[in-house]
Formats: structure tokens, sequence, C-alpha cells
């Protein structure tokens, strides 16, 4: 387990000042710092410029493997104990449509569920953290060491933070 | 942008490049309406009244999809589609020629609804002429009434905004339209409270009425056949023709007023994925009728479809699988596919031909003996529609400010930073 690293943890009210210090520290060319918002936002979204989330993969290979053992499993089981019903062919593929999609769905957001507990374990960043930003804050930690942090602190109170504290 | 530039792409918007659109327009109409007339005087009369009726069933339904399209986003308050949204309502310009030819499809009542002539009588009495005529008009009424009142009123802002930068017949005609409407904040909102009023009005509306017309202008051509799902299916199916169609509008629009700076990849994005969501349920909804018939095996439900899947009709219903689900989901899958005009268009495209042979589809089969038929006479009164289409379409363009100033500011304002 890493330790917490040292930093500046900022807190914002509006979402305009978060994303202009998120821009300045971009142009500053600061890379691991951390955002953090009480709920989804384009704005602070487009400002931090994340990559295309590899989440997706996860969610794809989820939904085929959903597919294929939904098609799998009912033909599998009806040849394997094989009873007519209704006079339809053992093997009968339009009522399974429906099984293979309910398992696309379901395996598809399982798959989903660990490929962000996945991504986020792997990613490993630490931060220091305040319980309001689940509620009404967006916070944005930036690690920095002891003596770089007073230049950091006044960047981000010009940008609108309410709150600037250094953390260890 | 600034206002100036602003400005001037509304003014863009106010004065389109229509000469072409209505020029081709009309001699398409022309052209169609003449063979349309020439086969019916001809020696196989009920070969273009079928045609008719797939084709007034296919435009009516994607002009009226259209303007549903912009009655969600006003239910939905999604600023987004602000720039593209007058593309959609201008289809309202087609519905009073739906109405003729409708009336005009009473014409050929002999040629088309099979329970004439052979009374069917588990359906009792709803299916006689003047029950299905009357019934059926009044929907039409009823949908048109409330589109053209919704549209009528999303506009007026617009048109009290640009009504300095008209002169002569527009400007009189503006005015006309505005009546008491003089910019204020009031009048404003009680617009738009009308609006908001009008939107979900029209989508129930069009839920309720256009599955009466599922039922009685195609369902009834097969007397015996029923399911519950099939209006459903029916004006999903256009609402889906009406998206394809936007689609189509914008990227054309884009280009010829070079909007680029308007109409950009968001838009793009947004619309694809509702196309492709669109896609999926078509799919749903005919999975949904044909597993139920499926399980049930009766005779007098699986005639409907299994005469279309099997036999003479299976190359048209795999073709129609594939265009309007298979290759649209597979295509617009993708981000890129999506955000890049030249695939959207294509996959737009396909499941827009893909809907017109679905409609051929659920027609021909029931009216006629022979197999799928694509000759002169369905080509040539479709071109008619085409053309009556396009000309609707331009004369409304030539006339009323297609960029909506205030809805385009506030799609800016949401999309753009």
């Amino acid at each position: 387990m890493k330790r917490q690293p040292s930093g500046v943890l900022a807190t914002f009210r509006e979402v305009d000042a978060a994303t202009d210090a998120i821009k300045a520290l971009k142009e500053l060319a600061y890379k691991d710092f951390i955002v953090y918002t009480p709920v989804p936002n384009v704005e602070v979204a487009a400002a931090v410029g994340h990559k295309v989330s590899p989440v997706r993969i996860w969610t794809l290979i989820g939904g085929l493997l959903g597919v294929t053992t939904g098609f799998a499993m009912t033909l599998w089981m009806s040849y394997d104990y094989p009873i007519v019903v209704g006079g339809k062919p053992l093997g009968s593929i339009v009522p399974y449509v429906v099984i293979g999609f309910e398992l696309t769905i379901l395996f598809g957001a399982i798959a989903t569920v660990l490929g962000v507990a996945y991504n986020a374990w792997r990613t490993n960043q630490r931060g220091a953290f305040d319980p309001r930003f689940t509620n009404d804050t967006i916070g944005i930690f930036v690690p920095c060491p002891d003596k770089r942090c007073k230049a950091l602190e006044e960047l981000l109170t010009e940008n609108g933070a309410v709150e600037v504290r250094y953390e260890t | 942008m600034t206002v100036e530039q602003r400005l001037e792409v509304y003014k863009r918007g106010l004065n389109m490049p229509t000469k072409g659109l209505v020029f081709a327009g009309a001699v398409l109409a022309v052209f169609g309406i003449g063979v349309f007339v020439m086969l019916i005087l001809g020696d196989d009369p009920a070969r273009a009244w079928r045609m008719f009726h797939v084709d007034f069933l296919f435009f009516t339904g994607f002009s009226v999809g259209a303007v549903i399209f912009a009655a969600t986003q006003k239910i939905a308050k999604g600023h987004w589609s602000g720039p593209i949204m007058r593309f959609a309502e201008a289809t309202i310009a087609f519905l009073p020629i739906s109405l003729i030819c409708f009336l005009v499809l009473f014409l050929g009542k002999h040629h088309l609804f099979p329970w004439i002539e052979h009374p069917t009588p588990a359906r009792g009495n709803w299916l006689t002429v003047s029950w299905v005529f009357w019934r059926d008009l009044v929907a039409l009424l009823a949908v048109f009434g409330v589109a053209t009142l919704f549209v009528v009123n999303d506009m007026k802002p617009d048109l009290y905004e640009l009504r300095d930068h008209v002169s002569d017949w527009r400007r009189r005609l503006f005015d006309r339209i505005l009546g008491g409407y003089d910019g204020s904040e009031a009048a404003l909102a009680q617009v738009e409270h009308r609006v908001h009023w009008l939107a979900p009005l029209l989508c129930i509306l069009y839920a309720y009425m256009f599955s009466l017309l599922g039922f009685d202008l195609i369902m009834s051509l097969a007397p015996y056949w029923l399911s519950n799902l099939f209006g459903a299916f029916f004006f999903m199916g256009a609402f889906l023709t009406g998206l394809t169609m936007l689609a189509l509008m914008m990227v054309y629009w884009r280009k010829r007023l070079h909007l680029e700076e308007v109409i950009d990849v968001h838009d793009f994005h947004d619309l694809g994925k509702l196309i492709f969501g669109f896609s999926i349920f078509w799919a749903y909804l005919m999975f949904s009728q044909f597993l139920v018939i499926w399980y049930g095996n009766l005779p007098e439900e699986t005639s409907f479809p299994f005469y279309r899947f099997w036999g003479e009709w299976r190359a048209l219903a795999i073709t129609v699988g594939l265009m309007v689900f298979l290759i649209p989901f597979w295509g617009l899958i993708w981000v890129k596919s999506k955000i890049k005009p030249f695939t959207f268009t294509l996959f737009a495209a396909i499941s827009l031909v893909g809907v017109w042979l679905e409609r051929y589809l659920l027609v021909q089969p029931s009216l006629t003996e022979q197999g799928p038929a694509f000759g002169l006479p369905e080509l040539g009164i479709t071109l008619g529609f085409i053309g009556l289409f396009l000309l609707a379409y331009g004369l409304f363009a030539r006339t009323f400010p297609m960029l909506s100033p205030r809805m385009t500011a506030k799609a800016m304002i949401v999309t753009h930073h």
C-alpha cells in the first residue's frame, strides 16, 4: 500500500471556479491531481480531459460472454434432459433469445462493476479527502512537497477556492 | 461567437438556398403524379394503389415522426438539439399533402381493403368504409392540428426576433402569425407554457392515433390477423424514420449553409445514439410480437408473419431485418462512425430505406398473390412522394427561419465551452 502523499486540498463551491482551477493546473503541467465531484459533471470532466474509459471493453466482453452463456446454457439443458414441450423443437432458438438477451445485460452489468472496481484499484491514486465532496462541494487535491505548496495554494485561491489547506 | 457572427448565421437560416430543392421536388412530384394517374387508368390499377398506400404510410409516418422528435425534446427540456430543431419541425409542411393523399386513398378503397368485398363478421361493424374513413380522418386531423399548433407556437419568438430582416410578403406573413405576440417576457412565457402543454399532448395523441392508423390501414388488410402490439410497432417505426430523415436533413443543411460551428460533433453523436437506440427498439418490438405468435402457434396468427418470413417474401424480410436492425446496430455502435458525417449519413439512409421496405413488406403480401415486385410503378410513385415532400419542405424552408436564434443560443451555452 502506498502512503498518502502530502499535498494541497482545495474545496470549491462553484463548478466554474473548479473548472478554471483545473485548467490553470493543467497549464502548469500538473498531472497527478485528483478531482472529487459529488455528481457527474460535464464541464469538470471536459476540463480534466480523461482518455476514453477502459471500462467499456469490460462491458463488451461481459455482454458477449452473457449472450454466449445464455444460448449455450439453454441449448445444453434442453438436449441434456430432453422434454418436448408444446410440440416445439428441443433446441428452440426463438424463446432462448430472451435468456440470451437477459444474460447479455446481466453479465454486461456485472462486468462493468468489476471493471470499475479493477481500474479504480489499479490506478491506486491516493490523496486527502473530505466527506463534503460527496455532498455539495467539489474538491481538488494536488500532491506536492512541502516547500512548493505556497505558490500552489495561491493559485487555487485565485481561481476561486473557498478553502485551501495543506495535508500531510 | 460574437453577436454579429451569430446574427450572420441566423440570417443564413432565414434565407435558405431552396431553389434547387423546390425545383427538384416539383419535377419529381409532377413525374410521380403522372406515373400514378397513368397507372390507375391502365391495366393494373391495383398495383399503383398498393404502392400509393405504402408510400402514404411511410411519408406520413416520417413527417409526423420528426415533429414528435421535436416534441420529445421540449418535454425532456433537451437543449442540445436546438440548432436542428427546425429541420425536424419543418416536416409539418408535408401534413396538408398527406391529408389530401388520405382522401385520395379512399378513391382506391376497392383495390385496398379486402373487407369491403368480403365482410369480416369476426370484426363486427368495426371494419366498414364510412366508420374507418371518418375515425381515421379525425385521427389524422387531430394529430396534424396539434402538430401545427405546436410548431407555430414554437416558432413565434424566432419570427419576432428575425422579422426586421425580411420584407414584403414574408414580413406580412410573419406579422400575421405573430398576432399579438410582442416579444415581451410575459408573451414569451405564455408561448413557452403553451409549447410545454402541446408537446406531451402531441406525443400522447400520436401514440393513440397512429396505433389506430396502424390497425386500420395495415392490420385490416389481413382482416383475420391481429397483434395487439402492432400499433406501437407502426408508430415507433415511424418515429425511427423521423430521426433518420432528420439526420439526412441535418447533414445536408450543415454542409449547404456552412453551419459547422453551430452543428458540431456532439449533435452527430447524440442523434446517432438515438438512431442506434430506436433501431434496437424496432427489433425489440418486432421480436416481442414474433415470440408470442410463435409460441401460441395459432394458424390465424402465424399466417401473417410466416407468409412473409418464408417463401417468396423471405429475401425481402431478411433484407429488412438487416437494414433496419443489424447493419445500423453494428454500424452505429462505434463513436467514430456516429460522428463522421459520411458513415452517419450512410447508416441513417440504410435505416430509412429499410423501414420503407418494411412498410412495403407489411402491406403488399396481404393484397397480392405475387411476390415482391419493384418496377417503374413502384419507383415512379415513390419518386412522386419524395418530390411532394421535398417541395413542401423546400417551401417551408424558404419562408420560415430554419435556425432558431433562441434555441441555438441555448444549445451553444450547454454544449460549447
